[in-house]
């Protein structure tokens, strides 16, 4: 064999082999569901839940909250369960409620827990596996389209064969598990979106601001408490008055802040069937104006260039006085480690007289496939219960952590209500609208879409101006024309 | 006796032979399978024909747009990548003293792990509390907002993947095309009064031209992969600046569930990659020289 031929044989055969290999993990990626991890996390614990009833009025409290849940019934057998939940503060709860459940009913129950962030991910391979486990944890869009695909089991026989009495729970939660007509999953946690405001107490003090006891009365005045809050030295702001709470990279917390700002002007993203993309009507040109303004007509609150990947990350540093945002945020005390008080507000109410709310939940799912659907169900009730519900809103730390569970008296459990920054979402929750969902159950490529078109507004670098309006309605009506996913 | 022999050897293969076939060609044609149909990982792949590439070319605004951004971010992160690693291997390959420790400096960061080295980049490229603004703020430069801007965004992740890339491997596979020049090749043109860019140019460039060649091959091709720094740095933001195409077949796959969609990403991907690669073979016989072999440049044979 000639020597010159082989090297340059052997360069191409790298070359070659190289070029086939590196692009060989994209096409096997698509058959194996399994993507790289991903560190820092977008905070999917904000999540929103189904729209099941489109008529359906403003969520309202049961009319009596029923006693507290029984103690489980001792099933014979025993037996093991497998239980899917995110690693951090949620499985740290329910291991600590775990072993009772065991003593309880016989049944042994195997925890197998995935970061948040490939949560879905590596359920989805169970179950296209045929491997997941009998109960799971689950967030709002991934109900329907489980259901849909009948992954998961209805409830409705357990429910009715136990008696067991959803008043308990906030109606509007219980209407965020049903799709169909039917009940694919119990509430495991509920908030109502990011409609509270988180301010310093220092800061307040330091600007001579005296906050308002419940909320600020229009969005005038917040704009005014915003201003005052902030604060200059040589030309360069020190301390932004507000944050809305966006981030660079969290397209769910965008979506959910946007609904908050277009509900509170009486608008919606969506028509009720979810077909209609509503991103032209004024409600929403009259709220994203208003967010853009604060951030650069006033110059009140941080932009998304001041943004980090963590909502909180500028109150923390204390670059910010007051920060919007939901439930999870009660966490934060344990964040600062007591280097300075915080105390929270609602927003103010909209031009329509109400503050934007949505009723986003967290559910727990029984998979089709168990082969102990009664066990399971006992698991879901105490997963679903007053007490992990309470452990829940404690607000120990750490992603998503301070979101309570969905039932009535969890939320007003007087261990709860001591703490200062939770009453506040009591009334929050017994108001939260119903959130509008996207009939083919594209949520989160909405997300997306609405995330990345609104980017430009709030850097600055463009007017939300009508033709702008056109191109959000566009992007968004795109994706609600495909078929269900 | 050779069929022994070649009995043999297919054993001693077996362990990767079966590996192969399990782990990268059932996939592999899994995913084309899947590319035909509508698949939610969760339910029944559905056959549909070609509508998933028929729908990538007519129907969704963000595959050219990410393919175009693709090219642009490898049109950037190439050359001056490339470039960067030759400079690295030539200041490794003077001889001088502390060379080894330099290489491990200089090797240092191709070996951290991405998801760190990105977090941290992304820190320091904050446009408000990162190092990289206040650094340049104290010497009268306002620094741009960097990933928070939607013309700074991309060539801050070229900078990133530029900071992992340029001292790695290939910058050692530089260094060895540079040890493998022949020291008397040097000698003879500065007999000849060649001077030093003389020198790089008509000796150096010749004789590497098939490491320079290899390099070139592999790092489009991992350029036209990028995704790890938009992933984790910023999720294709902002207003999809640093949406890539590996990206939108990720989001698609894994975040919209479309697995018969983003197989059908993955295909023309294929298809584009190898487009360009044999395209750059046929380029390369003007170009690269096979020392101590038959010359590749036509013109000059005649």
């Amino acid at each position: 064999m000639n020597s010159r031929t082989s090297r340059r044989a052997l360069l191409r055969g790298a070359l070659g082999l190289a070029g086939t290999f590196g692009i060989a993990p994209l096409l096997a990626a698509c058959q194996q569901a399994g993507p790289a991890a991903k560190p820092a996390d977008s905070k999917p614990a904000e999540t929103k839940p189904v729209e099941t009833k489109p008529a359906a009025p403003a969520a309202q409290p049961a009319a009596t909250a029923a006693p507290a849940q029984a103690a489980p019934a001792k099933t014979s057998g025993g037996g093991e369960l497998r239980l899917h939940v995110r690693t951090g503060p949620e499985e740290d709860t329910l291991k600590d409620v775990l072993p009772q459940f065991t003593q309880q009913t016989g049944i042994q129950v195997k925890v197998e827990s995935f970061p948040t962030t490939e949560y879905f991910t590596k359920l989805q391979t169970l179950i296209a596996g045929g491997t997941v486990g009998d109960v799971m944890w689950g967030i709002f869009r991934n109900t329907p389209r489980f259901a849909n695909s009948k992954v998961i089991r209805p409830l409705d026989d357990l429910i009715k064969a136990d008696n067991f009495d959803l008043s308990q729970y906030y109606k509007s939660a219980i209407d965020s598990v049903s799709y169909q007509g039917a009940i694919y999953a119990m509430p495991f946690k509920l908030h109502p979106g990011p409609a509270a405001l988180y301010y310093n107490v220092a800061h307040a003090r330091d600007a001579g601001v005296t906050m308002p006891e419940k909320q600020p009365a229009s969005w005038d005045e917040l704009i005014k408490i915003a201003s005052q809050l902030g604060k200059e030295s040589g030309g360069r702001t020190e301390r932004f008055g507000m944050s809305l709470g966006l981030t660079p990279d969290n397209s769910t917390s965008t979506l959910q802040t946007l609904m908050m700002y277009v509900r509170s002007w009486g608008g919606e993203i969506y028509s009720e069937d979810g077909k209609k993309a509503l991103l032209q009507e004024q409600p929403v040109k009259d709220s994203v104006r208003y967010m853009a303004d604060l951030m650069f007509k006033h110059k009140v609150a941080s932009t998304l260039k001041e943004a980090t990947q963590q909502i909180e990350d500028l109150m923390i540093t204390e670059r910010v006085a007051l920060l919007q945002a939901s439930s999870s945020t009660k966490s934060i005390p344990t964040k600062i480690a007591g280097k300075f008080e915080v105390r929270n507000l609602l927003m103010p109410p909209g031009p329509g007289g109400k503050v934007g709310t949505q009723t986003i939940t967290d559910h727990i799912n029984m998979s089709a496939k168990t082969q102990n659907p009664q066990g399971s169900w006992e698991l879901i009730k105490l997963l679903c219960g007053k007490d992990v519900g309470v452990r829940l809103g404690g607000g120990t730390g750490g992603i998503a952590s301070g979101t309570c569970g969905a039932r009535i008296d969890a939320f007003t459990d007087p261990a709860l209500m001591s703490q200062s920054l939770h009453p506040i979402f009591v009334e929050l929750v017994q108001n939260a609208q119903p959130l509008r969902y996207p009939a083919n159950l594209r949520e989160e490529e909405i997300a997306t879409a609405v995330h990345q078109t609104l980017a430009p507004i709030f850097l600055g670098e463009r007017q939300p101006d009508d033709a702008f309006f056109t191109e959000l309605n566009t992007a968004v009506q795109g994706v609600l024309d495909r078929p269900i996913a | 006796m050779g069929r022994r022999r070649a009995l043999e050897g297919y054993l001693y293969i077996s362990p990767f032979l079966a590996g192969f076939l399990v782990f990268t060609a059932y996939p592999l044609l899994a995913s084309l399978y899947l590319s035909f149909t509508n698949f939610n990982i969760i339910g029944e792949p559905q056959w549909v024909g070609l509508e998933n590439y028929v729908r990538a070319f007519t129907d969704d605004t963000l595959f050219w747009s990410s393919l175009g951004r693709t090219g642009r971010y490898t049109l950037l992160a190439v050359p001056f990548g490339v470039l960067f690693s030759l400079g690295a291997a030539m200041l490794l390959n003077q001889g001088f003293a502390g060379t080894s420790v330099f290489r491990t400096f200089f090797f240092l960061p191709s070996i951290t792990p991405i998801i760190a080295s990105v977090l941290i980049w992304i820190w320091i490229l904050q446009p408000s509390v990162g190092v990289m603004n206040y650094l340049l703020s104290l010497v009268g430069i306002p620094g741009p907002p960097w990933v928070q801007s939607t013309t700074w965004a991309l060539p801050s992740l070229v900078i990133l993947s530029l900071w992992s890339t340029v001292g790695g491997s290939r910058m050692i596979v530089f260094l060895a095309g540079l040890q493998g020049v022949p020291r008397e090749l040097y000698e003879a043109a500065e007999i000849d009064g060649a001077n030093a860019w003389q020198r790089f140019v008509n000796v150096t460039v010749p004789l590497i031209s098939p490491t320079i060649f290899f390099n070139l091959v592999i790092s489009i091709i991992g350029a036209l992969s990028v995704f790890s720094v938009a992933y984790i740095g910023t999720q294709g933001g902002p207003a999809y600046a640093t949406y890539f195409y590996v990206y939108h077949l990720y989001a698609s796959a894994f975040q919209y569930s479309l697995m018969g969609y983003a197989s059908a990403l993955a295909w023309i991907f294929l298809v584009v990659v190898l487009v360009l690669t044999v395209a750059q073979f046929r380029l390369s016989d003007r170009w690269v020289f096979y020392a101590g072999g038959e010359s590749t440049d036509r013109g000059r044979d005649g």
